[in-house]
This record gives structure tokens, sequence and C-alpha cells, in this order.
């Protein structure tokens, strides 16, 4: 759980330091860049807490999708 | 943004990346005995699509590759294609993260958590995109004949440990393998080099990629054949595939009156180097991709956060040693069919005809 805590103010520290180090912002490169930061800090959270990123999961849910739009392999 | 590199730093990077992971892993073991002869047969086989990656490069000397794309192929579709390429370049790093990181838990620092070296790759990567392209070219100029130099010290150390009588006899087990370690070798390493023609490189003479990729290609592959002949030699063909790492067990076998043992480190060293230059490479890449879709010139605005997708990455992407190898001896899973066959040929035919169309006097300009 402290590492969880660790990693997400880590990870809130750089974005924001990083953004404001850069020599122009556009709201479009900045929302990119908050929501890539955001799912990473995500996925690394849960790695962090043990889960490890359901692959299985993923695979199963993007088969059935295909699946659905009737695409077979 | 636009970074120019001269020639040999640029084929240096290259020979860097193409060894980046193959040199550590029995590449092209399904040949046995003659994977030297695949190692052969798959360089001059990747040289067509090499040269169409160059020709990608040079097709318009004022833009980068993505430009061009645009321009061929227009906005949307670029941007499919880019994303598949973006995707790709992502993918490829996590596996030589991964690599590096189950070979240090492999091979020295057993109780070391695997994200330590990961981490610590994707740091070091992390700061070479941010100072791009050229400053990494420059570097591995340099490193390049480090490697090259240590390379040659450990054959004159195990000299007398080669045993050429290993290689014989030759195609004992038929062309079939040699055939299937060959296309292994094609979709890995040195049809890889698809993703050097998004890191953005830049030459100052027309026709500088072609001659920076081809020349590079054929140097790459006879270091390539160089360590893996080597390597059989040593340790012998059912060594060779039994192990995960047959160069490291090569070098081990070094003993110089008992006096100069462990030179193990050196394999460490190469691999360290090369899988830091291939994984800078592929951060670049996908780098660049991302700001083509967002439409933002600086590209290592978005490193930071790619990079950091790294740790996660390398934990999606295999499991274990044991699956990495299984995917690295894997025979063109179709995503790298994709990227390395399929999209580059329709790219280039389609790129040809529709910037020649723009250059024809009286034609309407390519969209830009």
């Amino acid at each position: 759980m402290f590492g969880a805590a660790a990693v997400v103010i880590l990870y809130v520290a750089v974005g924001v330091a990083e953004v404001l180090l850069w020599e122009r912002r556009s709201a479009r490169v900045v929302t990119a860049y908050c929501v890539m930061m955001t799912v990473v800090c995500v996925l690394t959270v849960l790695l962090t807490l043990g889960i490890e990123p359901p692959r299985l999961i993923l695979r199963t849910w993007f088969a059935g999708l295909l699946r659905r739009l009737g695409i077979r392999g | 943004m636009r970074e120019v590199v001269s020639p040999r730093s640029g084929m240096a990077t290259l020979v860097l990346m193409f060894m980046g992971g193959s040199i550590v892993y029995g590449i092209g073991k399904q040949a046995g005995a003659d994977t030297w002869l695949a190692v052969i047969a798959a360089v001059l086989l990747a040289v067509p699509m090499i040269l169409i990656y160059a020709r990608l490069v040079d097709l318009s000397p004022n833009h980068d590759v993505l430009e061009t794309m645009e321009q061929a192929l227009g906005r949307p579709l670029a941007s499919v294609v880019v994303i598949i390429y973006g995707w790709y370049a992502l993918q490829v790093m996590y596996e030589s993260v991964s690599n590096l990181g189950n070979f240090v838990v492999v091979a020295g620092l057993t109780e070391t958590p695997k994200v330590v070296p990961a981490l610590s790759l994707l740091l070091i990567s992390l700061l070479a995109a941010k100072l791009g392209i050229e400053v990494l070219t420059r570097w591995s100029g340099v490193l390049l004949v480090v490697i090259i130099l240590i390379s040659v010290s450990a054959f004159v150390l195990v000299l007398q440990e080669v045993d050429l009588t290993n290689f014989l006899p030759v195609l004992y087990n038929g062309v079939l393998p040699v055939a299937v370690g060959t296309l292994s070798l094609l979709e890995f390493p040195f049809l890889e080099a698809v993703i050097f023609m998004f890191s953005g490189a830049a030459y100052q003479r027309p026709g500088g990629a072609r001659q920076v990729m081809i020349w590079g290609h054929f140097l790459a592959g006879a270091v390539i054949l160089f360590i893996i002949s080597l390597t059989i030699a040593v340790v012998g063909p059912q060594i060779y595939q039994m192990l995960y790492y047959p160069v490291y067990g090569a070098v081990s076998r070094i003993d110089v009156a008992g006096f100069l043992t462990r030179l193990e480190f050196t394999v460490s060293f190469i691999f360290l180097i090369t899988t830091f230059v291939k994984t800078s490479v592929c951060l670049i890449a996908a780098c660049r991709c991302v700001g083509f879709l967002m439409g933002e010139s600086n590209y290592t605005y978005f490193a930071t956060p790619l990079a950091l997708s790294g740790i996660v990455g390398t934990f999606w992407i295999a499991e274990g040693t044991l699956e990495m190898e299984e995917m690295a001896l894997q025979l063109w899973p179709p995503l790298e069919l994709a990227v390395q066959l399929i999209l580059p040929a329709a790219i280039w035919i389609t790129a040809e005809i529709r910037l020649k169309k723009g250059k024809e006097p009286g034609t309407k300009k390519a969209p830009a």
C-alpha cells in the first residue's frame, strides 16, 4: 500500500514538473500526456499491489469483441 | 524535428540495434550446426526489404518517413499505420527490457527483482530519447568500436576451445531446419530494422538512408555470424540449442593459464550496451509516432509516459525466460508479418505512384 501511494506521488510530481518545464504547451498535447501518464500510473500501481496486468482477461475481451464483429480466426 | 546524423554513426546505431538481444540468445537454433548457413541466408534474403525501408526514408529528402506516409496515404490511413508501428516499436522495447531483466536475474543477480534492471534501463533510455537520435548515434559510433574490440579479444582468448568439427556434417538434417532458422532470423533480428526507419534520422546526402541501412545490415550480419559461429564452434550445436544464453556459456570457458578467467562480464557488458541502444531507438520511434498522431513536432514530450509504460510492459509481454525464448523462436506472428513485410511493401508502392504523380508538371500536389 505504501509502495502504491509512493508511485502515485512520484508520477504526479514527475508529470506536473515535466509539463511546467515544456517550452510551449497546447491543450491537446497536455491532455494526451496526462491521459498517458494516468494510464501508466494506474497500471504501475496495480503492479505494485501485486496485481499483474490481466493479460488473459484482455485477450478474452478482444476475442469476444472480434467474435461479435464477425471476425473469426 | 530534423536530426541530421553522419552515415558512420547511423550505421553503428543500426549494428548495435541488430545485436540487441540477438547475440546473447541462441538465435536461429532451429538450424542446429547449420545456424551459420541460416544467418547467411537471412542476411541475403532481408536485403530487398532493407532496400524498401531505406527507399521510404529517402523518397522525400525534406520530409521524414511519417510525413512521406501522410503524403502518400492521406492523414486517416497514415494515422492507422502509425498506430500499428508505434505499438510495434513499444512491443519490441518491452521485449528488449524484459530480455535484459531475465538475463540479469538468470545469469547473475538471482535475488534481484526483475523490475530493478528494467527500471534502470528504461531511465537511461528515457534520457537518450530526450537527447535525441543525433546524440544516440554519435555515442553508438564510439561504442561500436569498443564492442568489436571486446568480441575480437574474446575470440582470441577462446581460440583454444574452438572445435571446427562442430560444424560437420553440413546439412545433416536437410534443408528444412535451415529454412526454419532463416525465417526465424529474418523476423528477429534482421527485419526489426523497420523501426529504425521511424527514428527520424536524416542524412545530408541524397540516398544516405540506403547507404546506412544496407551497410549497417551487412556489418551487423557479419558480426552476428562471427559471434554465433564462434559460439557453436566452442560449445557445440547440442549445447547451443539447449542453453538460454549460449554466448555467455561459450565465453565462460575462457581460461588462460588459470589466471584470466570469469570473463562473462564482457558478454553482460555487450548485452547491456546493445539492449540500451535498441530500447532507445524503439522508444524514440514510438515517441515520434505518438507525436505524429498528436500533431506535435517535439516528440520528446511523450518520452516519459512511454518509457515508464515499459515497467508494466515487461510484465505484460512475457512471464519469464521460457516464454521469451519461445517468442524469439516464433515464425512471424501476424503483427510482425504485417509491419515487417506487408505494410512497408504496400506503402512503398503507393508512395512511389502517388509522389511521382505529384511531381509531374500540371498535376495537383499531394495533400500535405
